[in-house]
């Protein structure tokens, strides 16, 4: 920076007050001296101030200004945010109700549902199963045997003859006939001691006959019932 | 205790305190109006630009997008608007004209125009020195006289000035230098009768 201006920015901005300030220089020195004198004569011109008028007026305009201008917008903002904090809330309600559905709700149901299916089908195949081999046992009964009983502990049912067994044949379509038949199933499954659903059906002929009350009995031992 | 200008400014904004914001006004009246007393040479024009800068100063600050943002720098901002409030008002009377920064010779650009600030400067009832130097001082160019009250009137840096004027620091520097002999040599012709020849010789027209 040239030396000229260097004494006029420490005129200025040092925070000290100066001497005489000094470069060697006389010409620079003279334009110091002069320098000085037209600022000391500066700094003692009095400041001016605006009427004070027209800082009521100011500070009028800055009250309605600020009221006009910010009062209005503090009911719009705090709506908003009103707003915001209610969206919120039903976000995190509705996400709780969401999350407790997919916990206990709906994969609760799913896995009953799903059960039941399976439970369903396979209580459809073993009871047809089931329904096909009583039939057949039923007519090896009563095609070679003539007659029989199958005796229960509760429930007896007597095994017609030969001739007598073809008419006691069920009609499925007879409601009678099938409440009957499934009295008997159920009778027949109470009485198997060991008829899991992971097992295989036992044939009735290889179940214990030792008791009078279980199983197939000779018909010798048993005359038929009349 | 005596706030500081940015908490005065957030009590405004904030919660409206109209006093606060008076405080604001009163503590730098004399820096914005010295300024613009300077700038206008008409007491009545200064006081309309004075609150014309203020009215811009409050819009400003209600208005979000273009608030106050340069904390602890209020005088500054305000002296911008008040410079453009200046500005404007000069350009409305066309009395100013774009002088290129580089351009600091030349014909005085203050001979051009008719003296309208006797007026001002009989309100002010000042003594006979500082009226001769008001004098003298109206009759720098433009970008001397601005710099001149942006450093006594509104007491800011030659740094804040530069920055308030688009110039280098060098540039406010020199306009400043050139603006006091130039002072000084107006004042030593108004009183040759009185004080003899000048004691310096430096260039006077820059």
């Amino acid at each position: 920076m040239d030396k000229r201006l260097q004494i006029l920015e420490s005129l200025y901005e040092s925070k000290e007050p100066q001497a005489e300030i000094t470069s060697g220089d006389p010409a620079v020195d003279l334009e110091a001296r002069v320098l000085t004198d037209v600022k000391s004569l500066l700094d003692r011109t009095p400041a001016v101030r605006p009427d004070p008028s027209v800082i009521d007026s100011i500070t009028n305009l800055a009250a309605n200004e600020w009221r006009r201008e910010r009062a209005p917008l503090r009911p719009v903002r705090h709506a908003r945010i009103y707003a915001l904090r209610m969206v919120a809330a039903a976000s995190v309600l509705f996400a709780v109700v969401a999350v407790g559905l997919w916990q206990f709700g709906i994969g609760t149901t799913a896995d009953v549902s799903e059960s039941d299916d399976l439970v369903a089908s396979e209580a459809a195949e073993f009871t047809e199963q089931l329904g096909k081999a009583t039939e057949s046992e039923v007519r090896r009964f009563g095609s070679n045997a003539g007659a029989g009983i199958l005796a229960d502990k509760d429930n007896a049912f007597a095994v017609a003859p030969a001739s007598a067994q073809q008419d006691s044949i069920p009609s499925w379509s007879d409601p009678a006939e099938l409440v009957l038949a499934r009295k008997r199933v159920q009778a027949m499954l109470q009485n198997s001691r060991s008829l899991d659903w992971d097992q295989s059906m036992i044939p009735l002929e290889m179940m214990p006959s030792g008791s009078t009350t279980r199983g197939l009995q000779q018909t010798s031992a048993t005359p038929p019932r009349q | 205790m005596y706030p500081a200008d940015e908490e005065l400014i957030s009590s405004y904004v904030e919660s409206g305190d109209e006093q606060a914001f008076r405080m604001l006004v009163e503590r730098h009246q004399e820096r914005v109006f010295g300024y613009l007393m300077g700038m206008v040479k008409d007491r009545t024009v200064a006081n309309d630009l004075f609150q014309e800068t203020y009215v811009r100063v409050i819009r400003a600050l209600s208005d979000e997008r273009g608030s106050y943002s340069h904390q602890g720098r209020w005088i500054n901002w305000v002296m911008r608007i008040a410079r453009n409030a200046a500005l404007d008002y000069l350009r409305s009377r066309k009395k100013w004209t774009d002088v290129s920064s580089d351009d600091e010779e030349g014909v005085d650009f203050w001979d051009r125009l008719p003296d309208e600030s006797r007026s001002a400067d009989d309100e002010l009832s000042l003594s006979e020195d500082v009226e001769c130097m008001k004098e003298c001082i109206d009759k720098l160019s433009p970008e001397q006289r601005e710099v001149l009250l942006l450093r006594h009137e509104s007491d800011l840096t030659f740094r804040e000035i530069a920055e308030l004027t688009n110039c280098s620091i060098n540039t406010a520097l020199g306009r400043m230098r050139y603006a006091l002999l130039n002072l000084r040599q107006m004042m030593l012709e108004a009183r040759a009768g009185d004080n003899g020849s000048l004691p310096v010789n430096v260039s006077h027209n820059q």
